[in-house]
């Protein structure tokens, strides 16, 4: 699937940014607060080069 | 020999051979990865699915062969982690035996300027979208914890064969440093748009590799450096995959100054970098002449051993025995081109295989057993 079809398939919230971000870094609330963004970070460079 | 000594020998004869001093016999480093479930009664989906079947996978794999260090504990392709998110790009086929790893762009030619701006709303929304575009926070924390299961099972691999098999890590997963061009011909880019790039797009694909090795890289490589990794084999770890498309003078331009400048830390701090190189690296040879000796090891995959030896014996080997013969020759054969290996390559040499061993028939059990028992006893 070319890239503008994958983009237009893309409809979630989720992926946003700011918002989704935010939303996704408040969620890993098993990890100090301060530590949730740089944990996110470094997971989504991980699993995109997975 | 007690089972302390056999580990610190074993360290020893590593950080030996890569100071190119002479041994009394050489390193045995296996670079098998998922030949040893094809060894195995698991097919390959039932394996990588389940730690427990791994680990004992690895643990007969180990019992069977006894090699020094391993490159690989049941550990590549953790497709549980990327399974959670809704799959990656790896394709697992247990008919065909194999796993397929597809070329895939995840970003556009004209987002470079997007990915230098803003990084992590590029990654997030663009990079991480385009792989896994039906995440929900739900699946989020599912992939999460995955990962943290998948680190415990690496942990607890690595911990096993120090304090149960003697068996040295070869490198710390906290000391693994990436070139940036890596992450855009390995992740972002692929292989085939990345190439295009590189005559297309040359100034702002070394803006980005410029920018995330000043902000990324340099940090990491001197937190590498700090760490304590006397207990392991090297103390940090480059792969190369990327430097496959390149001539020597787009290396020279994009790939070398970063790698340079690791090389030279690495050297002042009297370190020591294992670069394993998938492809050919004898056309770059002129760059690693001048590095002093003890510090860089090559795992070599696609190149003549020999030659590079002759070109560069400042600096330590690994590879050598190829999957052609151990998948394709005889015990006999085996064993002869492994003597050549040692009695050639002296000192410097880390045996190895020259690819990461993966499909059945990239070696037979008969011929492995055959070149692990003569390498302990010549």
């Amino acid at each position: 699937m070319m890239l503008e079809e994958k983009d237009s398939a893309i409809d979630n919230p989720f992926l946003t940014y700011p918002e989704g971000w935010n939303q996704a870094v408040e969620s890993l609330v098993f990890l100090p607060e301060e530590m949730r963004e740089g944990f996110l970070i470094q997971f989504i460079t991980t699993v995109t080069s997975m | 020999m007690s089972d302390q000594n056999i580990y610190e020998d074993r360290i020893k004869l590593f950080k030996d051979t890569i100071e190119l001093k002479k041994t009394e016999r050489v390193p045995n480093l296996s670079n098998f990865f998922t030949w040893k479930i094809l060894d195995s009664p698991y097919k390959l989906s039932e394996a990588m699915n389940d730690y427990d079947k791994m680990e004992r996978i690895v643990c007969d794999f180990h019992e069977r062969y006894h090699f020094d260090a391993y490159m690989d504990l049941g550990t590549r392709n953790p497709i549980r982690v990327t399974d959670a998110l809704g799959g990656g790009d790896h394709e697992v086929n247990d008919k065909t035996e194999s796993i397929n790893y597809y070329d895939h762009v995840l970003m556009k030619s004209d987002e470079y300027q997007e990915l230098l701006d803003n990084e992590v709303k590029f990654l997030w929304t663009k990079v991480f979208a385009r792989k896994f575009p039906d995440t929900t926070p739900e699946k989020l924390i599912n992939a999460v914890q995955e990962l943290m299961a998948y680190g415990q099972f690496n942990d607890k691999m690595t911990n096993k064969f120090v304090q149960e098999y003697h068996c040295p890590s070869v490198f710390n997963m906290n000391a693994v440093l990436m070139h940036p061009f890596e992450y855009l011909h390995n992740n972002y880019r692929g292989i085939k748009e990345v190439s295009i790039d590189l005559r297309k797009r040359r100034t702002e694909l070394k803006d980005v590799i410029e920018k995330k090795f000043e902000t990324q890289m340099l940090p990491a490589l001197d937190a590498a450096l700090d760490l304590d990794t006397s207990a392991y084999v090297c103390d940090t770890y480059f792969p190369m995959l990327a430097h496959a498309i390149l001539s020597p003078k787009q290396f020279e331009d994009i790939y070398w100054p970063q790698l340079k400048q690791i090389i030279d830390k690495v050297v002042e701090k009297d370190k020591t970098i294992y670069i394993f190189c998938e492809s050919t690296m004898l056309r770059f040879k002129d760059f690693f002449q001048d590095i002093p000796k003890g510090h860089v090891i090559l795992h070599l995959e696609q190149d003549d051993i020999f030659e590079i030896h002759k070109e560069l014996p400042n600096i330590c080997l690994a590879g050598g025995m190829t999957t052609d013969l151990l998948g394709n020759g005889t015990p006999r054969q085996c064993i002869d081109y492994s003597k050549k290996l040692i009695d050639e390559l002296g000192n410097g040499f880390i045996f190895s295989q020259n690819k990461m061993v993966s499909f059945r028939n990239d070696c037979t059990r008969e011929n492995l057993l055959a070149v692990n028992e003569f390498i302990r006893n010549y």
